[in-house]
């Protein structure tokens, strides 16, 4: 009986069972694992989407680099062949590239290469063109891994775009003592590279 | 972890049978609980703190590295397309899209006596302009204004930049320069289009004798932020089989308004400039404004 009136007692005290006892410090407990937890997958997350681009970077530096050379493009044949050597090395990612006139408007740029991606040539792109194996075709080239989808500009695809100055040397007739003659002409462009995953 | 062990042995001893000292034991138990998980949030806030603030900063540095790359390798580009590339003779530029698609004597300008334009490389037109009397002209520095102007004309919204041909010297004091062409966006005034202010900006050429050979540090450098620079070496001919060594740069830096760029052609300035926009009718046209 004593026993008895000693747990009502308790229980006036605020005694709740084991568990019960200990809510007060299970909340800090239980909020602070919880900011852990969130913290940690926030970072984790951050170093990884940030070593991503990091790296995506730096593959477009090198790539970019290849391609380019020296900054002097001899001909359509010597780009198409840096643009299969730097795709023929398993590049991580998918990557366009063209040459425009220095005179060109590069606020188009993105889409212009996106509609040379869809529809092959386009003779009205203001990509630079010249003569290979007998037909005119542009500074233009696009490397897509197996099953990759085409380049759309829509929120969800991350892309990085740098411009490159560059001098094309570019084939031109004119006509010298009334005979028209080939002379090879270096003028300044810019070469414009999209990459994306 | 002592209050740890003081739970432990207060479990213990609660364990057994209640007494009143029993019951003195249950609160001291759950208060040094509830102070163990406040030590515990304040550790974890902490850990928190930390690993926020390496999520925030991570890769910042090599960001700015790869950056600074790029925009050396910019730099570096650009000064190669300009040893690179061909002029016309009459020191304008050439800029056709697809030359294949059309003919050099169409494009328009004065044409040699023999119906077509002669062009050749820039560098060339310098040397052969040196090898007369060891000094450029203006035609050869209009030359030079003009190529700049068509290789970086893609990016002439974003950038202003300064390229020079200089001796090589280690002698302080007098100027080295041969030749040294500014290039920046010059405000004249504001318009007024459909009730808004516009501003009125150009781009502008300049040709400097500065007196001294540290006019572009101390004139140009400090007021314009960061600087990305590309140095090359030429040998100029000095006659009978002599050359020298020359140095020839391009700096590039992101356009901004300063001050001491405003009006490099004042008097007062120890930069010493010449507009050169006036002097071809290829360079930005500014007599509306310059009037």
């Amino acid at each position: 009986m004593n026993k008895f009136t000693k747990r009502i007692t308790f229980t006036k005290r605020g005694f709740i069972g084991p568990i019960g006892d200990d809510l007060p410090s299970l909340v800090p407990l239980v909020i602070s694992l919880l900011l852990f937890f969130s913290i940690f997958t926030l970072t984790l997350n951050t170093y990884n989407s940030k070593n991503f681009f990091i790296n995506k970077q730096i593959e477009m530096t090198s790539a970019a680099r290849e391609i380019k050379g020296d900054s002097l493009i001899l001909n359509l044949d010597q780009f198409m062949k840096k643009c299969r050597t730097v795709s023929g090395k398993n590049f991580p990612y998918n990557f366009m590239v063209g040459i425009y006139g220095a005179d060109s408007d590069l606020r188009s740029t993105v889409n212009d290469l996106m509609e040379l991606q869809n529809n092959g040539a386009n003779p009205n792109s203001p990509v630079l063109s010249a003569d290979l194996l007998g037909s005119q075709q542009n500074y233009f080239c696009v490397y897509k891994h197996v099953g990759a989808r085409p380049f759309s500009q829509n929120a969800k695809t991350a892309y990085l775009l740098r411009y490159y100055p560059v001098a094309v040397q570019q084939a031109i007739t004119r006509t010298v003592n009334g005979a028209t003659v080939t002379e090879y002409l270096i003028i300044p462009g810019v070469m414009a590279m999209v990459v994306w995953e | 972890m002592i209050r740890g062990k003081l739970r432990m042995n207060q479990r213990g001893q609660a364990g057994g049978r209640s007494s009143p000292g029993d019951l003195l034991h249950q609160e001291q138990r759950a208060q040094a609980a509830l102070v163990d998980s406040l030590f515990f949030i304040a550790i974890i806030a902490t850990i928190c703190t930390g690993l926020f603030y390496f999520a925030v900063n991570y890769g910042l540095g090599t960001e700015s590295l790869l950056n600074s790359f790029y925009s050396s390798d910019f730099a570096m580009d650009s000064l190669k397309v300009i040893t690179y590339i061909n002029v016309m003779r009459d020191g304008s530029a050439v800029l056709v899209s697809n030359p294949s698609s059309s003919s050099l004597s169409t494009i328009s300008g004065t044409s040699s006596p023999g119906g077509a334009r002669e062009y050749d490389y820039l560098l060339a037109l310098i040397k052969e302009d040196f090898s007369k009397n060891k000094k450029l002209g203006m035609q050869t520095k209009i030359a030079i204004a003009n190529t700049l102007y068509s290789v970086l004309k893609p990016f002439d919204d974003s950038v202003d930049y300064a390229f020079y041909i200089s001796r090589e010297s280690t002698v302080q004091g007098s100027s080295t320069y041969l030749a040294l062409i500014l290039s920046t966006h010059k405000f004249y005034r504001y318009d007024v289009i459909n009730d808004r202010n516009v501003p009125v900006v150009r781009r502008v050429f300049y040709s400097c004798e500065p007196t001294n050979n540290k006019a572009l540090e101390k004139n140009v450098f400090p007021y314009v932020g960061k600087i990305d620079s590309a140095l090359g070496k030429i040998t100029l001919g000095t006659g009978l089989g002599n050359t020298s060594p020359y140095i020839i740069g391009l700096h590039v830096w992101v356009s901004k308004q300063v001050g001491v760029l405003q009006d490099p052609a004042a008097t007062a300035s120890e930069l010493g400039c010449t507009m050169l926009n006036p002097l071809s009718p290829t360079l930005p046209y500014v007599g509306d404004l310059e009037s």
